[in-house]
């Protein structure tokens, strides 16, 4: 097709903020397999993008760590709460 | 196999407060170690931008809860994958919790529902406005992206808010892939520059 395809360079920022997906994605994350300087643009904006999910933080609800899907930790929460 | 906290047992109600001396770092080690406390401590010092960030993408509530459910999973089982030397502990786990985020709001919400929110794509911005009361990374990221161009910081929002690609981005904004693309790329570079190295 003669859909639009971007230089692997450039395509940092947006994988970064997992904002690629199918042939971009795929053909990015080979690319960042040879290319260092890719690999370190994109470990420094994944540290920008995790403080844009610092800044969205929210309390999650209480009941979260009481689900049964992850028992064995919430047991040691509840224990060392009420220690 | 030991696949997830559940399997391990008996859990240890010792450590805690040690646990809490130590760095996020450290902590993701003895995680990865099989150590429930360290788990639970990890687990109060991330969930909070763990399950807000997970809420922005996905927005559906009990939805949100199912998927921060399996980035905490996800946190256990893959914490020896976690390298002090490529990256901060918070980056790590954030990136886990905004790609199960993505990877979730993509397939399920592929058409209609994502239709629907396209018509309205920059609430993403104003929310930063809501959640957790006092948050310094809220204030500080919120000036820096008052400090971007408008069409980086719709694309950096809409990106990592919104869940879009930076393909759909540029279909919700009517500008060229390729603008998208570069724009989105600056405006997390100006971010990152402006943000400086945060504190722990």
């Amino acid at each position: 097709m003669s859909e639009w395809q971007p230089e692997p360079h450039t395509l940092g920022g947006a994988h970064a903020m997992d904002a690629l997906e199918g042939q971009d994605r795929t053909r990015f994350e080979r690319h960042l397999e040879r290319c260092e300087e890719c690999t370190r643009e994109v470990a420094g904006l994944r540290e920008a993008s995790a403080r844009l999910a610092a800044a969205a933080a929210a309390q999650p609800p209480a009941a979260l760590i009481w689900n049964a899907a992850w028992t064995g930790a919430p047991r040691c929460c509840r224990c060392r709460a009420a220690a | 196999m030991e696949t997830g906290p559940g399997r391990v047992s008996p859990p240890r109600c010792t450590g805690g407060a040690a646990a809490s001396a130590r760095d996020l770092a450290a902590l993701l080690t003895q995680v990865a170690k099989g150590d429930h406390a360290a788990f639970a401590e990890v687990y109060d010092r991330v969930s909070a931008p763990v399950f807000g960030t997970v809420r922005r993408v996905v927005r559906d509530p009990s939805l949100s809860e199912e998927v921060t459910q399996e980035v905490f999973v996800e946190v256990w089982r893959a914490a020896s994958r976690f390298e002090a030397g490529k990256g901060s502990p918070l980056a790590w786990v954030a990136t886990i919790a905004h790609r199960r985020a993505v990877d979730r709001v993509r397939s399920e919400h592929r058409s209609a529902e994502r239709d629907r929110r396209a018509a309205a794509p920059l609430i993403a911005y104003d929310e930063v406005a809501e959640t957790v009361e006092d948050n310094l990374d809220r204030e500080r990221v919120r000036r820096c992206l008052r400090a971007l161009t408008e069409l980086q910081r719709e694309a950096v929002t809409l990106a990592y808010y919104g869940g879009y690609t930076y393909r759909e981005v540029a279909g919700l904004l009517g500008v060229p892939a390729g603008t998208v693309n570069t724009r989105m790329r600056d405006g997390l570079i100006r971010l990152r520059d402006c943000l400086g190295p945060r504190d722990e």
